[in-house]
């Protein structure tokens, strides 16, 4: 294993090894190291790098705020539309009855028309005229549903008829038997 | 070695640049030196130079003087710098015949007065062939002078790696030597 140099092999090896390389110019390589060093070191560069870590936060929170605001409004609108719709909450009352009341409120729900707290319906003249104009064909359940508003809700329906936008309440609406009734044995 | 080491490597961990620069300037040739002999270009020596101190400088505060002594480590980086270097240049030009027979005129005379260049020339004649890892452990070993336990420390391998890569590049350079002289 062992690989010995010959005298003249071991002359010229030791005459490499006694050859020390310096460099020609010691100082500007030198200086060139220590303006690495120094620019690597300066405090813009350590302002510009906290100021990187800074703005990713503020990105993430940002992204993370949006994220979750839109995922819970997501979610708060499919839980109340979920309620507004459950056939169960109908139950015992006929199909007629279930069917009108809740399309009735799944349009509303479809066009935004609930109130800011979402257990309110919001309803101008206006808006009236938008959903017979939309569903032609369901013109007529609307019209039983404001001779109800009129019967039922007759200081609502004054205001109405003013001009005034009317906040109906969800919950009264669904649980109103005598709404339900009357416009079930409406027939249209 | 420069007076009070000890406490310039303790500034140089708090960031103190100006004791740095002694560090520089005490230590620059020996890594010239060894990048010289391993790369056998100027230029690339220069640039391994720079390369290496920067590194020392980013990672100073993980020295510590109870495992190694700061020369060792130094040279370690040194080594492993050159290493990563001779391993990304892989398009290296081998020494051919003529260049060889350039050779076979130096005299006993002209080896003892053997020029830097000539010697950077001579090296990378004898060295070409040779593998990353042992061009280190012969340039170490042979062109440096160091005990293998040194070259153990300084290289990070086994001392049966040392000795294989010594013996093969021993081989290689020998036959080369037996062309040139």
């Amino acid at each position: 294993m062992k690989e010995d140099w010959s005298d003249r092999e071991k002359e010229i090896v030791d005459k490499l090894r006694s050859v020390k390389f310096i460099p020609d110019s010691a100082e500007e390589l030198q200086r060139k190291v220590l303006s690495r060093i120094n620019t690597k070191e300066k405090p813009d560069s350590r302002f510009i790098g906290w100021a990187r870590i800074a703005a990713g936060v503020l990105i993430f929170f940002l992204v993370g705020t949006y994220v979750f605001e839109e995922g819970f409004t997501h979610y708060s609108r499919f839980k109340l539309e979920g309620s507004l719709l459950k056939t169960d909450y109908f139950s015992g009352r006929s199909e007629n009855c279930k069917d009108v009341i809740q399309y009735y409120l799944s349009v509303n729900s479809r066009f935004n028309l609930f109130g800011q707290s979402r257990d309110t319906v919001l309803l101008s003249q206006a808006d009236v005229a938008f959903l017979k104009e939309l569903y032609p064909d369901s013109g007529l359940r609307i019209d039983e549903f404001m001779n109800a508003m009129k019967k039922f809700y007759p200081l609502d329906y004054a205001r109405f008829r003013s001009g005034d936008v009317v906040e109906l309440n969800v919950n009264t609406l669904k649980n109103d038997t005598r709404l339900c009734e009357l416009l079930v044995n409406t027939k249209y | 070695m420069i007076v009070d080491e000890d406490n310039i490597i303790s500034k140089c961990q708090n960031g103190d640049a100006i004791a740095f620069s002694f560090i520089v300037e005490e230590y620059q040739q020996f890594v010239y030196n060894l990048a010289l002999k391993m790369l056998n270009d100027v230029g690339d020596a220069e640039d391994i130079v720079q390369d290496v101190f920067v590194k020392v400088w980013n990672s100073i505060k993980l020295y510590s003087a109870e495992k190694s002594k700061f020369s060792t480590w130094l040279f370690s980086i040194t080594s492993r710098t050159c290493l990563d270097h001779l391993r990304k240049r892989k398009s290296t030009v081998k020494v051919s015949e003529e260049q060889l027979s350039e050779y076979h005129n130096i005299q006993q005379s002209a080896v003892d007065k053997l020029e830097h260049r000539d010697a950077i020339q001579l090296i990378k004649t004898l060295s070409d062939s040779l593998t990353p890892t042992q061009k280190l452990v012969f340039v170490l070993r042979d062109l440096e002078g160091y005990e293998v336990s040194e070259v153990v420390a300084v290289s990070g391998f086994t001392e049966k790696q040392i000795k294989d890569n010594l013996y093969l590049a021993r081989k290689s350079i020998k036959a080369k030597m037996s062309k040139l002289f």
